[in-house]
């Protein structure tokens, strides 16, 4: 057995240490599921900067959802022609 | 004949909001849905739930809040409708985010995980906001529907479960897979790129 197949078993596959990272914002970690993320996270350079770009795509998303869209996209007249038109039929 | 008079004050006011504000939600919603058609149709139905749901709006709040407030729900519905339609995606972007990782669950090296760190500025860089479109357009819709019911509208766990029809442990691998396809997406046509 290669020496990450033994990490893995102990100390979690980084797959599985990034669903507890994401895991943890929505569930509390068992203590056993803390202590494994923590020595892994401690170890695992390319995990340990996941948290990072996890948090960034957070705020990423948020300032997505925030933003208009670009100035030049406008409703066409006729579609607010329709519309008014609809109003007065309700 | 009160009532009526009534109703056509409503339709009134509303049909200036539509000039008023008709490009903005539609701007909005275009942004969100990426498909003009689907964002006209939001938009005309954001206006016409307004003149019927008008006791709703008060006065201290200004119409293009109120107004915006439907478009959202509405835009949470159309991703919800898409949602049911497209189980099967799921399955290709999950088989997908597998592919990061080697036999042992391990990450795959991509040279890329630096290129991360000088993300300070990276939200304030317009250019990458089209990005961000293209990545969300990428997620399966039932995906999109997790991440934006949890991060967007800061929906409760219970709430978005009941939603996705899904358990609690299913939810968290869900966000988890979003996240990855987001990461690689990001990776691929950003940091990659740049």
């Amino acid at each position: 057995m290669n020496l990450e197949k033994i990490m893995t078993i102990m100390l979690l596959s980084c797959k599985e240490a990034t669903c507890l990272i994401e895991k943890k914002s929505v569930f509390p970690l068992t203590f056993k599921e803390k202590c494994r993320l923590y020595i892994h996270v401690k170890m695992c350079v390319v995990c340990n900067l996941y948290r990072h770009q996890s948090k960034t795509i957070e705020r990423a998303l948020s300032k997505w959802i925030n933003t208009e869209g670009a100035t030049g996209d406008l409703l066409p007249p006729e579609t607010k022609e329709r519309i008014i038109e609809k109003i007065k039929e309700d | 004949m009160k009532n009526q008079s009534k109703q056509a004050s409503r339709q009134a006011t509303v049909s200036e909001w539509v000039k008023d504000h008709g490009d903005y939600l539609f701007s909005w919603a275009y942004h969100k849905t990426g498909n003009r058609e689907v964002a006209e149709d939001l938009v005309q139905e954001v206006f016409l739930a307004a003149v019927k749901n008008f006791e709703g709006f008060q006065e201290k709040s200004s119409p293009k809040t109120w107004l915006l407030k439907i478009l959202n729900h509405k835009i949470i519905d159309h991703y919800r409708k898409a949602a049911k339609k497209t189980l099967h995606l799921d399955d290709q972007a999950f088989q997908f985010t597998e592919t990061l990782f080697n036999a042992n669950g391990n990450w795959k090296a991509n040279g890329l995980e630096e290129a991360w760190s000088n993300d300070t500025h990276l939200l304030d860089d317009p250019a990458f906001n089209d990005v961000m479109n293209v990545c969300m357009e990428d997620l399966p819709p039932r995906w999109r529907l997790a991440v934006i019911s949890k991060y967007i509208f800061d929906k409760e766990t219970l709430e978005i479960c009941q939603e996705l029809e899904i358990s609690k442990t299913n939810y968290w691998q869900v966000l988890h897979r979003a996240k990855l396809l987001l990461k690689k997406c990001l990776e691929v046509n950003w940091f990659g790129a740049n």
